[in-house]
């Protein structure tokens, strides 16, 4: 009865873990938010399998972006992190209790990690299949432990070759660590030395076999498996810690003595403390949480989530939240401000510490931009330059849905049908994605549907006929051009306007000013006017006639004296920065990385 | 043990009446049609080699029950299906090639729709006796044009679907490796470009493995499109100051085309560069290919180029120069086709094995036809020196043409599929010059082109199989470069090599 109550207990609390694990991955990580930022993809079709199995460890890889598909729906995710962690607790309690009667220490501390680990949103789940694939090879062997000599060098020389075909180096290695650290320290187990010296031969030499074999992966790649290039990671160690934790635990639970506690009070204590064990772990698992979270990194994700989604207000919350001086954060509020109405008005009221740099990402593109610079051109309705920098994304990220549903959509937009249809078959086998490509398929070869369709036919108006080369170093020079062709690409203008402001070039601004007649603005946006104030001062020529606001005139006065007091004395930046920072004025003498450059040098 | 004994013999009864029940036939009674089926991909009314792996297809029109009988004079293969991929095993296709050398195979396709038969019009295929080069060699690459992630020189066996890396970049830091090139369809003689880091060009010549770098103080670049001699110790190279530009408008992506570009020939032996001042002009020469006797050297070139308007499209010439293999000494230039008479630029000239024809490509402008709608392919008849427009072509690309070693069948890629990746294509030569409908390389999986996302680029027809692995690819890309040497006797711009380039072209 009391053995009963004891394995419900226990249940009891494992399925308490459970729970709270599942809504600390519901309620703060979001499984959505990680889909978002890792862009899994699983497709049906044998090629998509086929594709993964031509190397070794891709059945590891191909599982992984099967489960990981499902992030996309929050509570399906949930329930798979969840799962998956209990899982691979629950394994490495087996594993560690085979030997001798543990406190449960490893399967808790694995759990840990794994909360840990999961709770990153760059993290991939293919580390924990194969961890998971080298504790399920492991129980195994242990199972056949007490087994003739036959039969565990037969398990050793086929399970190697599997583990590391289906899933990589690190699982055969994880294996052997775990395997070697079972048998040095079982005094009864026989053939120790025989079967451990077997088993890391077998394992390096597969792993030199299988590199010399395959062009996919050299030796050291095939040694590090999940690990290679991973060093870098803020979860680096975690990773580390998470493969060593079984095997270290095998060797201290045979070094650590066994406590005994003679003095009775202190044997008392001791199981008064495993009445509020349970407690006590419930309180370390949600101090796990409280360190896993990091809300600073799901900030960062969820800023591209919600301009993905046009949700611009949120954009805006959460930028102001976040370090200005990160790109990325400075490019999506200028979006955000652009739908919002308020770019031409509120633009420096944010540091624009990259310039221009901050607002179009082609001059400085790097990875992880290179959907950010297609999505700018895709909403700008420039289809061509959206097209060629999903592309790029693509070559870089080759099955990530959105920059799949982002090549349909420019090349519908485009009228080239046959590229179109083939993205739009690739994403129809996907589960997730199914819906999405069957509803553009409509569209493919029907200019009639297109143009009832108010984004689709707007992108097609815009399109560009007049033929000019993209300036990804010099993005203004293709805005002033698409301004040619369509005047009343609002947001083309607006990006032009700041563009210049942006890099001091305020007489093409004051050039360009003559594209702003179709806004109809009810006044003039307060930073144009501004720049073209400093442009009627800086300019030699002076001959202009702005229609300028009296206020306007008498802030620049105002600005211009503390400036040139500030020159003198530099007790003024306080005043300057109390009054102006939101100007343009204080971005051109204060913010601009042009200005900063100037002065460096 | 009785029981068990009737237990199998009950199965092996079961099973043998199941394999002769179900075994596959041709319907009795069917609606004929005076249609061909549609089929993906076009296997219909083409030349097919003898040694060729299964063409296996998918009927397209729609049906509940798919039947396709494959037959020859002799032979015969039905195959029924209830779906509408129709994979053809192996060895009995191979038999069925063999049984209808240089006579024809026959594809009747019956499609069973609401609960009626119907044939569709016999397509009939020719197979030719001699063989098409066992292999191709090919880089992968995606869509992008600025960067890369996942590239390699592949090979695919031809006879069957296997297909392996010859190197990829997972073992060179992500290295962007290309102009892959074999002498005489020979792998044993083989180049392979890196063009990151470590940059260089790996040689493999009989057997021996080195790293080249073929830049030097006197050339604009490394070696880029390579050539080599049939005597198997020089390689002709371009060097090139390439750029590329991205239309804003049009179905083209981006444009290739160079500042400057002169033509360099790499003594293997050696380990030396040398150029020609007819070689290394101030005009764009490019492109060079050796004739099948090393003769003569074929290349493109134009004098267009406008400094001051880089944008103006760039109209390519054909011409050849003699050169003395013994002497090594070069001859007259001969310019053998002028895009002023064309009309369209020329390009990327390959000379068949048996010296009989030139296949290159045509295109509104430039050289660098992958990337442009308008590219064609041309054959020009070196007996006479008349050109014609290939029946291969499409609307779309067709570049990157390779002879097979027998000259009786060439590859080309092609973007006809869906516009955007290129594809491999096959088709015969015959004693005429005339060219056969091209068919794209077979796969196992009929549907495989619908979910391939990459290109086939550069295929290049090899007569075997690469043996050398990738490790040793890789080791030698870290391994101490070579540095070729430029040579002293050539006098050109003051020893400058290759043209000088302007700084404004810079």
């Amino acid at each position: 009865m009391s053995e009963l109550i004891k394995r419900s207990a226990v249940l009891s609390l494992w399925l308490a873990f459970a729970l709270l694990i599942y809504l600390y991955f519901f309620y703060f990580i979001d499984p959505t938010i990680i889909d978002f930022n890792q862009q899994n993809l699983f497709l049906t079709s044998p090629f998509f399998f086929q594709k993964y199995m031509a190397f070794p460890g891709g059945l590891g890889n191909y599982l992984s972006s099967f489960l990981s598909q499902y992030y996309a729906y929050k509570v399906i995710g949930s329930i798979i992190l969840t799962c998956l962690i209990v899982f691979a607790a629950y394994l490495a309690n087996r594993l560690t209790m085979s030997s001798i009667k543990s406190s449960g220490l490893a399967s808790l501390l694995t759990l840990f990690l794994l909360v840990n680990l999961l709770s990153f949103y760059s993290f991939n789940l293919v580390a924990v299949l194969v961890l998971l694939s080298s504790f399920g090879a492991s129980l195994a062997y242990f199972k056949l432990h007490k087994k003739a000599l036959f039969y565990r060098i037969a398990f050793v020389v086929i399970v190697n070759p599997v583990l590391i075909y289906l899933f990589g180096g690190s699982a055969a290695i994880s294996f052997s660590l775990i395997i070697t650290a079972k048998l040095l320290t079982d005094r009864k187990a026989q053939y120790s030395l025989l079967i451990v010296f077997l088993q890391w031969i077998t394992v390096v030499s597969l792993l030199f076999l299988f590199a010399r074999w395959s062009a996919y992966l050299s030796f050291w790649m095939a040694i590090q498996g999940v690990f290679y290039n991973q060093i870098t990671q803020p979860y680096f160690y975690q990773l580390l810690a998470l493969f060593l934790l079984v095997p270290v635990f095998l060797v201290l639970q045979q070094i650590v003595p066994r406590v005994t506690y003679k003095n009775k009070l202190i044997g008392k204590t001791v199981q008064l403390g495993k009445g509020v064990e349970p407690i006590l772990m419930i309180a370390l698992l949600v101090f796990c949480f409280y360190l896993s979270y990091n809300s600073f990194e799901k900030d960062k994700v969820e800023i591209h989530k919600y301009a993905e989604e046009g949700n611009w207000r949120r954009v805006v919350e959460l930028g102001e939240s976040l370090p200005l001086n990160e790109r990325v954060v400075l490019f999506e509020i200028n979006r955000a401000l652009f739908y919002q109405g308020r770019l031409l008005e509120d633009a420096f009221k944010y540091p624009q510490y990259y310039g221009e740099s901050g607002l179009i990402l082609t001059p400085n593109y790097s990875n992880h931009v290179l959907y950010l610079c297609s999505d700018l051109y895709h909403r700008m309705a420039y289809s061509k330059g959206s097209l060629h920098w999903a592309y790029e994304a693509q070559t870089k990220f080759e099955d990530a849905p959105r920059v799949l549903k982002r090549i349909a959509e420019d090349n519908i937009i485009l009228g080239n049908y046959p590229t179109a249809e083939k993205f739009l078959n690739i994403l129809s086998q996907s589960v997730i994605h199914q819906s999405w490509a069957e509803d553009r398929v409509k569209y493919l070869y029907n200019d009639s549907l297109i143009n009832a369709d108010k984004k689709l036919k707007y992108s097609r108006d815009m399109m560009i006929e007049m033929p000019f080369y993209a300036n990804t170093k010099s993005p203004y020079k293709d805005l002033i051009l698409i301004l040619n062709e369509h005047p009343d690409n609002k947001m083309a203008f607006e990006y032009l306007m700041l563009s210049l402001m942006m890099r001091h070039d305020l007489g093409t601004l004051a050039k360009a000013m003559s594209f702003i007649k179709p806004f109809s603005y009810t006044k003039m946006p307060t930073l144009l006017e501004e720049a073209l104030m400093l442009f009627q001062v800086l300019d030699d020529e002076k001959k202009h006639n702005y229609p300028f606001n009296k206020e306007t005139v008498r802030r620049f006065n105002h600005f211009s004296s503390l400036l040139s007091k500030y020159k003198k004395d530099k007790r003024y930046k306080a005043e300057l920065t109390k009054y102006y920072k939101d100007t343009y004025w204080y971005y051109f003498q204060f913010i601009s990385p042009m200005m900063n450059e100037k002065n460096s040098n | 043990m009785k029981k068990f004994i009737y237990v199998v013999v009950a199965l092996v009864l079961v099973i043998t009446i199941y394999i002769f029940s179900s075994s596959a036939h041709v319907p009795t009674d069917f609606v004929v049609l005076e249609k061909e089926a549609t089929i993906f991909p076009d296997y219909s009314a083409i030349t097919i080699p003898i040694n060729m792996s299964p063409l296996n297809f998918a009927i397209k029109n729609p049906g509940e029950k798919f039947s396709v009988k494959l037959s020859t004079e002799s032979q015969a293969l039905i195959i029924e299906t209830s779906t509408p991929d129709i994979r053809i095993p192996k060895k009995k296709w191979d038999i069925l090639l063999t049984s209808a050398r240089n006579g024809k195979i026959f594809v009747d396709i019956f499609v069973k729709t609401n609960g009626e038969w119907v044939k569709f019009k016999t397509i009939e295929n020719q197979v030719v006796a001699k063989p098409i080069d066992k292999y191709i060699a090919f880089r992968k690459i995606n869509a992008g044009y600025i960067l890369w992630q996942n590239m390699g020189i592949y090979q695919r066996n031809l006879e069957n679907y296997t297909q392996s890396p010859i190197l990829l970049n997972d073992e060179t830091d992500n290295n962007c490796m290309h102009c892959h090139t074999f002498c005489k369809n020979d792998p044993e003689k083989m180049l392979i470009h890196l063009r990151a880091s470590p940059s260089g060009t790996l040689l493999y010549n009989n057997g021996e493995l080195k790293f080249i770098n073929t830049a030097s103080d006197y050339t604009m670049s490394a070696g880029v499109y390579p050539s080599w001699h049939p005597n198997g110790n020089l390689v002709a190279f371009s060097v090139n100051r390439i750029k590329q530009v991205f239309p804003s408008f049009g179905h083209e992506n981006v444009e290739v085309s160079d500042n400057a570009s002169d033509i360099v020939v790499y003594d293997i032996a050696k380990n030396m560069l040398t150029t020609s001042p007819k070689l290394s002009t101030k005009d764009l020469e490019n492109i060079p290919a050796w004739s099948h006797d090393g003769r003569y050297l074929y290349y493109i070139s134009s004098n267009d180029y406008d400094y001051e308007n880089p944008a103006k499209a760039v109209m390519y010439d054909l011409l050849r120069i003699a050169y003395n293999e013994q002497s090594g000494e070069w001859g007259a230039v001969d310019t053998l086709l002028r895009s002023s008479d064309t009309g369209k630029s020329i390009s990327f000239p390959e000379i068949s094995p048996d010296g009989k024809h030139l296949l290159f490509c045509m295109s509104d402008f430039g050289y660098f036809t992958i990337h442009r709608k308008s590219s064609d392919l041309y054959m020009l008849h070196l007996d006479d020196l008349h050109y014609e427009r290939l029946a291969v072509n499409s609307d779309d690309t067709e570049s990157f043409h390779s002879w097979s070693s027998n000259s009786e069948w060439f590859c080309f890629v092609s973007k006809r599929l869906d516009g955007l990746y290129s594809r491999v294509y096959f088709s015969h030569v015959d004693e005429n010059g005339q060219a056969s409908k091209p068919f794209i390389l077979p796969q196992d999986d009929p549907d495989y082109y619908d979910f391939q996302a990459w290109n086939y680029n550069r295929p290049v027809f090899i007569k075997d199989k690469v043996t050398l692995d990738s490790y040793k690819l890789s080791n030698a890309a870290y391994s101490e470069k070579i540095n070729a040497s430029f040579d002293p006797s050539v006098d050109i711009d003051a020893l400058s090599g290759a043209t000088k380039i302007d700084e404004k072209m810079r």
